[in-house]
């Protein structure tokens, strides 16, 4: 791909991947959480907002309102899922970079010399 | 059910964007318990989300139009470079301005623990200034106190050492005299050498510790400045250089501050003397940690009260006074506040100028750009994005401006430090400091908010309608109400700042015009301590041989002496009487003291030689004098009458001589004059008159008086008008800021109008075209335009008037014979605004009615 479209950000590559990962159950509570829990990244919740917000103006991911749930006192709730456009996105980032680490120590698996 | 959320998380959600507001709380709901701290925590989160997400919506469009605005800066060159050219102006003073009180008032001294350090003044009672001196044992029974952790002082006087040994066509450094404990009790130590000691003090040494500044400039900044000597410009006596001063050490001197100091040099001269009779300059004591100061003061009132009982009793008339402790800082600047606030009013005042003048500038584009804007309101934008168009364009003009103010003022550092006062120059800060520049950062973006919200609503509130139907590059007549308030602001803002410069001006004037009773053209004072005595004679004879060196000095006219000279502001050291609250003050003189300072006999005669020399019992009055003495008599009866003192053989009256004041601004004291010999002889001073284009120095009377065999501890010559011109620094300072202020506000009050005027006639072609067409003369649209322009400027004159009247009582204390509510005054300064109001709209209003109706119309 020569002309990629605008990379992702840093923030944003995170916040999409724990979208994808959390499988449409995702919002921001456990976004950040899992963020953190899995890249050890802590962020500011404001930017998870304002990323979650930013992603889905570029269409790559969408929201709807869930089912009122007994949990939460039957209030809907906002939830993201990713849509094929912010999977393509992720893969566009990915493979950049994995291009500019190829031959580098940072492409080495880890755990050898 | 999920509890209800606190009205402060309401708030707090409600600052979110309503498609996220939903989603933010039941998260936060979610995240945090409850209680008072768990909601404030919430809280807080709402708004850090609420400021990002807002932030995120609008960064693409603010980011627009930043570059929108620039770019149309930068097409219209002119207008930014005047608009930037004139708020340079109006911020660059108010930064000097505060870059020195930013030093005097807010920033820490530069002592350890400075809180901790209190003056010891005598005060007279219902006076807030300390007294002069306070007796030298109570700086000594001071040490002993325990809430008292160290004293010290330092003296009015320097001395004056030379780096080279020849002393011809020597500079000499001044060295202020200060106790060994000073630095002790400031808590400084010297970045280089080492601080004086007890030793040093007790055996005389000559030690000095050189300044920072002194030190990089004459010594290079090298380390080996230690140990170097210098030479006294007292003949035969070295000094020793022991360290140097940290960079923005000062010396703390109370009642007189020394301009030019180059470092301080150890002295113990009073405490090696202290008898019952020795004075000091109020000491600087520093507090024991944790004691207060009414702790402290309870026992400084409690030792003053045991010494007034030990010393012998103050002569009669002597008002009575106490000794308290004031804190340094307060003892330093707490005179200064009033005057320190009129300058900062009055260079806020120049800052409104500025603004004005920037928001009249803006306004004027913004009429310009109605076309546009209507635009932009008909293609559906909200009148708060035409607002914030209008303030972003101001802040980057603004921010422009601030930066070209503060390079300006760094670039002159040097000059603006050359012409500051004492009072602003000694703590002036250095221009860029990160102070100074978040106080600019935060004045500008004021300002720019100020000078751009007008514009800006006016340009919102535009009938988008009937603008577009007009076409660009039109306008209609008569839209002129907003610009002309401003206008009329800056005028009445400049009437102010006019009138007060006016008046400082007058009042420097008639100071200067002060008649002070003597001549003091070429008029020289010597002072010169002989070693300490207590064979009266002996001391007489050699203060008279010193007397008669001075006199056959070439160049010297004449010469005289006294024990006090009543032109140096030295306090006389013996009431003349004590009268109902009146004062007055008699001086031992020698003879030739009324022609040497050229005083006016009034009546009778001066005192002859043989009179001075057999102390004889005579005296002669000065006019007010008489009054306070004679109550009653005619000056020219005066002649030939008796004063009786209590103790004294009757002192008949030989003649009257004019009053004297020691400088412009002090007052004249009813005196009698007596022959010296009938006082002691301890501070004895020489005055004398020198031929045209000779001066003296230290080193020729030193020189001539080591030659006659006598070896002063210490000379000081000065020369009057020196000391007449110091005295008025402040009055001069206060008359040339004002000045300053009010041609700069002038200026841009003129440039303001100038530039709304000749915009809006610029605008207005097609309207003239109509006019001239429908048969109106050149002569009928220049008198219209005028009359339209002046309106604003006339309700401004008034306006500023009532303003300047109201701001002239707190004028009236700096003011030196001069009502602050003169009318003429007002008159003037009114007449001479309307004046450049006239010219500033003379040249636009020509232009428009040159306006030729054919090509005017053609455009339609």
């Amino acid at each position: 791909m020569s002309a990629a479209p605008e990379l992702l950000g840093e923030v944003e590559q995170l916040v999409l991947l724990a979208v994808l990962r959390l499988d449409g159950l995702g919002y921001a509570v456990p976004i950040r959480a899992l963020i953190r829990e899995s890249a050890g990244v802590s962020l500011p919740r404001g930017s998870i907002y304002v990323t979650l917000e930013r992603l889905e103006r570029k269409r790559l991911v969408e929201s709807w309102f869930s089912e009122p749930t007994s949990v939460r006192g039957g209030k809907a709730r906002r939830l993201f899922r990713i849509r094929p456009a912010g999977i393509a996105a992720i893969k566009a980032s990915k493979r950049a970079v994995d291009r500019l680490a190829a031959g580098t120590v940072a492409a080495l698996p880890e755990g050898r010399p | 059910m999920r509890p209800p959320a606190s009205p402060l998380v309401r708030w707090a959600l409600f600052a979110v964007p309503a498609s996220w507001r939903e989603m933010v709380r039941d998260d936060l709901a979610d995240q945090f318990g409850r209680g008072r701290l768990a909601d404030c925590r919430r809280a807080a989160h709402a708004f850090g989300i609420a400021a990002s997400l807002h932030w995120e919506f609008t960064r693409g469009a603010v980011m627009t139009e930043i570059r929108d605005a620039i770019r149309s800066l930068v097409r219209a060159k002119g207008f930014a470079i005047g608009a930037i050219a004139t708020f340079a102006l109006g911020i660059g003073v108010n930064l000097a301005v505060f870059s020195a009180v930013d030093r005097m008032l807010f920033r820490p001294l530069p002592y350890a623990d400075p809180g901790q350090l209190v003056v010891m003044g005598n005060y007279r009672v219902g006076d807030s200034r300390p007294y002069g001196t306070i007796a030298a044992s109570y700086l000594v029974q001071a040490r002993g106190l325990p809430a008292i952790a160290d004293a010290s002082m330092s003296e009015w006087s320097a001395d004056g050492y030379r780096l080279n040994e020849n002393p011809d066509g020597a500079r000499y450094l001044r060295f202020v005299r200060v106790s060994y404990t000073t630095l002790r009790t400031l808590g400084v130590h010297p970045v280089i050498g080492q601080d004086f000691t007890e030793d040093d003090a007790r055996a005389h040494r000559r030690r000095l510790l050189v300044s920072n500044a002194v030190w990089k400039r004459e010594f290079g900044g090298r380390a080996d400045v230690v140990g170097r000597r210098v030479w006294s410009s007292t003949a035969g006596q070295e000094g020793e250089i022991v360290g140097v001063l940290p960079d923005n050490f000062f010396p703390p001197q109370i009642v007189t501050a020394t301009l030019d100091w180059s470092g301080i040099a150890v002295n113990e001269t009073t405490l090696d003397v202290a008898g019952p009779r020795s004075a000091t300059t109020p000491p600087i004591l520093r507090l024991q940690t944790g004691v207060t100061l009414d702790a402290a003061q309870s026992q400084i009132a409690a030792l003053d009260v045991r010494l007034r009982a030990s010393m012998p009793a103050p002569p009669t008339g002597t008002p009575p006074s106490v000794v308290r402790l004031v804190p340094l800082r307060e003892a330093l600047f707490g005179r200064y506040e009033t005057y320190v606030a009129l300058v900062f009013g009055a260079a806020t005042m120049v800052l409104l100028v500025g603004c004005a003048n920037l928001a009249s500038l803006l306004l004027v584009r913004a009429r310009s750009r109605e076309h546009r804007a209507a635009l932009q309101l008909a293609l559906g934008a909200t009148p708060s994005r035409v607002i914030r168009g209008a303030v972003i364009e101001a802040l980057i003009l603004a921010l422009a401006g601030s930066v070209v103010a503060l390079l300006a003022l760094r670039a002159s550092d040097h000059a603006i430090a050359a012409w500051l006062p004492l009072l602003f120059s000694k703590y002036a800060a250095p221009v860029l400091s990160a102070r100074v520049i978040v106080f600019t950062a935060l004045l500008a973006t004021a300002s720019a908010v100020v000078a751009g919200v007008v514009p800006g609503w006016r340009a919102a509130r535009v009938d988008v309608l009937s603008v577009l139907q007009r076409g660009a590059g039109r306008i209609g007549a008569g839209r002129q109400r907003g610009s002309g308030a401003i206008l009329g602001m800056e005028i009445a803002v400049s009437l102010l700042l006019v009138a007060c410069a006016t008046l400082a001006g007058r009042s420097l004037i008639g100071l200067l015009r002060t008649n002070l009773g003597y001549d003091p053209a070429r008029l020289y004072v010597v002072t010169a301590y002989l070693p300490e005595s207590t064979d009266l004679p002996l001391l007489r004879k050699e203060y008279g041989e010193a007397l008669d060196v001075l006199r056959s000095i070439p160049g010297v006219q004449s010469a005289t002496a006294a024990d006090v000279l009543p032109v140096t502001r030295g306090a006389a050291m013996y009431p003349m009487w004590a009268g109902d609250g009146h004062r007055g003050y008699r001086w031992a003189v020698t003879d030739r003291f009324v022609e040497t300072l050229g005083m006016h006999v009034l009546a009778g005669r001066t005192m002859t030689p043989a009179e001075i020399q057999s102390t004889a019992p005579v005296g002669v009055l000065s006019e007010s004098g008489v009054s306070l003495a004679l109550p009653g008599v005619a000056v020219a009866d005066a002649v030939g009458r008796d004063l009786r003192f209590p103790g004294e053989a009757p002192r008949r009256v030989v003649g009257v001589v004019s009053d004297v004041r020691a400088t412009y601004v002090d007052p004249t004291w009813p005196s009698l004059y007596v022959p010296s010999g009938a006082d002691r002889f301890r501070f004895l001073q020489y005055a004398a008159r020198i031929a045209p284009g000779l001066t003296v120095g230290v080193g020729d009377v030193t020189k001539r008086l080591a030659a006659a065999g006598l070896f002063p501890q210490r000379v000081a010559v000065s020369r009057v008008a020196d000391d007449l011109d110091a005295s008025l620094v402040d009055q001069r300072f206060l008359a040339e800021l004002l000045s300053a202020f009010g041609l700069v506000a002038l200026v841009l009050a003129a440039i303001g109008l100038y530039a709304v005027q000749s915009f809006s006639v610029a605008l207005r072609t097609t309207e003239f075209g109509v006019r001239l067409s429908l048969g109106a003369t050149p002569g009928d649209l220049r008198r219209m335009l005028t009359r339209q322009m002046l309106a604003p400027v006339v309700v401004g004159l008034a306006a500023g008037s009532l303003v300047t009247w109201w701001v002239a009582q707190f004028l009236q204390a700096f003011l030196n014979g001069v009502d602050a509510r003169d009318p003429w005054t007002y008159a003037a300064v009114a007449a001479a605004l309307l004046v450049v109001a006239l010219a500033a709209t003379l040249i636009p209003a020509r232009r428009a009615a040159r306006t030729d109706p054919v090509v005017a119309l053609r455009a339609q």
